[in-house]
């Protein structure tokens, strides 16, 4: 079973479980009022009874008196004419009802029950049904306290907030631990990458000093017999070798740049002079491949970067452009200022880039060309990130490829 | 470093907005914790007299009004006395062991403890009385432009939660 199809499985059963666990607490917790009131309707009954008990073996209603139970807040006995018969504050007795509540129990022969609340500010549960006195229709009044009643709630919404706190609490310590091992995981592949790049600066220093050098004399002997041999098929040998070796000296030279630890200082360099540079440096190649390059680059444009890599980024940027176009086109260069940016943009109309490799297109040694190392890019991402910029591609909008460099503006040169 | 830093942070954070672990860290004042009107509420169907002995007194604060317990047969009942300044300067000299006889407004808080909002207090052992509130419940400390409520006997309906009753159609509130 693979990382991800763990991390599924946990996840959808926390989903079940909170939803479960939801399910559960809502349920409990809608059911409790009903057990609450029932409860409280119940004892009202009860105490209804009990006092119709009293009522009727001493209609005086003097036994009413002594009538005690600690639910009660207050009771009275209101007879057809609002007068109060009976009231448990004896002040009260013989007063009349100074509302109509008690109307609608004598009418309809209903029990009235309601949530009122008292001049102390205590809600109590009101219970009203009609009370038979002597032959007389009454109505009995009882405003019962809900405190205890109301313990089956509390314990209610004391389950659903613990529940519901501890689904929180383990919600919130998974995603707390999933970032952490996410981060581990991260920290972890740079890691690897770093090794990575290490053993790779090993190599390059190998290459360095194994290859270079025996190959800047293979170089210099091919060159020599080029120049001396006669023209035919040997000469064409000699100058095979010089490319092969020309090519292998700027794979050597990349892997070397693209594994070197120490970063150029950041310094400010006029990317009109790196332009002017690379457009001179470019045109025989240009020329020979029937493409046609623009550029558009503002004289006082500067970069905080260092001209070695500005060139070595514009150079594989527009190399990587021509190499796109086999049938020759157009590639343009445009660069321009925006408040702290330079905004560089290499543009052609070639091919454009493979759907497959837009992924990881930056990634060292990703290549769709037959012959290259695929290290042109990832130098360019290094030099970018080196720089504190950024490099995108994307499709160019008259098809073929547009590479943005973005890079942080120098000041002008004389400006304070 | 930084990561069990954060750990701790968002733990805790987590523990705090928790609502079953805030309720613990956090206090109330009496008001809060009684959900009654304990300064000037008042209502004339609870009225009721209590005789007991005084478990304490707590003589209360800026905040909190003057008040006693009261014990009688294994019942007990907090009797509010007013506020704490009203008290000081008319209140009668109260301790605990007292015997007294208490006549207010009696009411449950949803803390579960019984009030009693006194009218009138009589010290038996010492045979000395203070009247805290007129017959109609109204404050002495409340002053004679107060007029909220005090002594009321047309209770407000509340709303009540339950549908329509099942037992003869009785009616359920408002």
């Amino acid at each position: 079973m693979t990382r991800r199809s763990i991390a599924i499985l946990i996840l959808v059963l926390s989903v079940s479980l909170t939803a479960g666990l939801s399910w559960f607490a809502i349920r409990n917790y809608r059911s409790a009022a009903p057990i609450a009131d029932d409860s409280l309707r119940g004892l009202a009954l009860t105490i209804a009874s009990a006092m119709e008990g009293v009522a009727g073996r001493d209609p005086s209603l003097e036994s009413l008196a002594s009538f005690q139970a600690r639910e009660i807040a207050y009771a009275m006995l209101i007879s057809s004419s609002g007068k109060i018969l009976f009231h448990t504050n004896p002040d009260l007795t013989g007063n009349d009802v100074e509302d109509s509540r008690y109307r609608s129990v004598l009418t309809t022969g209903n029990l009235g029950e309601a949530r009122i609340q008292l001049g102390t500010g205590e809600y109590v549960y009101e219970f009203q049904a009609p009370f038979h006195l002597s032959g007389k229709a009454c109505v009995l009044r009882l405003a019962l306290h809900t405190w205890r009643s109301e313990e089956v709630m509390r314990r209610a919404r004391f389950g659903i907030t613990l529940i519901f706190s501890l689904l929180a609490l383990g919600w919130g310590l998974g995603i707390a631990v999933f970032w952490l091992l996410r981060r581990q995981d991260a920290q972890e592949k740079l890691l690897a990458r770093q090794h990575e790049l290490a053993r790779l600066g090993e190599v390059g220093a190998v290459l360095a000093h194994e290859v270079r050098n025996p190959l800047a004399g293979i170089k210099g002997y091919g060159q020599l017999l080029e120049e001396r041999l006669p023209e035919g098929r040997e000469r064409g040998y000699a100058q095979l070798i010089v490319r092969e070796s020309l090519r292998l000296e700027k794979l050597a030279d990349d892997i070397l740049f693209f594994t070197r630890t120490d970063a150029g200082s950041a310094q400010a360099c006029s990317l009109y002079s790196v332009a002017g540079q690379l457009t001179t440096l470019l045109t025989p190649q240009l020329d020979a491949a029937g493409i046609r390059m623009v550029v558009e680059v503002g004289k006082q444009v500067r970069v905080n970067c260092p001209e070695e890599g500005l060139q070595r980024l514009l150079l594989n940027l527009l190399t990587n452009a021509v190499q796109a176009m086999p049938e020759g086109g157009n590639v343009t260069l445009k660069a321009g200022a925006d408040g702290n940016v330079v905004e560089i943009s290499v543009m052609d109309d070639g091919s454009g880039i493979e759907a497959e490799m837009r992924s990881g297109l930056f990634e060292p040694f990703r290549t769709s060309k037959a012959r290259g190392a695929g290290l042109g890019l990832a130098v360019c991402k290094k030099i970018v990130d080196g720089c504190g910029g950024s490099i995108t591609a994307e499709d160019a909008p008259g098809g073929g490829a547009l590479f943005i460099v973005k890079l942080p503006a120098a000041q002008h040169e004389g400006s304070v | 470093m930084y990561s069990t830093k954060f750990t701790i942070y968002l733990i805790a954070v987590l523990l705090m907005s928790s609502p079953v672990v805030a309720h613990a860290f956090q206090g109330g004042d009496g008001d809060r914790q009684s959900g009654l009107n304990l300064e000037t509420g008042y209502d004339a169907n609870t009225v009721t007299t209590m005789a007991g002995r005084i478990m304490s007194v707590q003589i209360g604060d800026d905040h909190r009004n003057a008040q006693l317990e009261l014990e009688n047969n294994g019942v007990h009942a907090v009797v509010v006395l007013g506020p704490q300044r009203y008290w000081a300067e008319h209140g009668i000299a109260l301790k605990a062991g007292d015997d007294i006889t208490v006549r207010g407004s009696k009411a449950q808080g949803k803390d579960g403890v019984v009030y009693v909002l006194a009218q009138k207090i009589t010290d038996t052992s010492i045979n000395a009385s203070v009247s805290l509130r007129n017959e109609s419940g109204r404050p002495a400390w409340a002053g004679s432009g107060m007029g909220n409520g005090s002594g009321r006997m047309n209770n407000r309906p509340a709303q009540m939660r339950q549908s329509p009753g099942r037992m003869g159609g009785g009616r359920m509130g408002r």
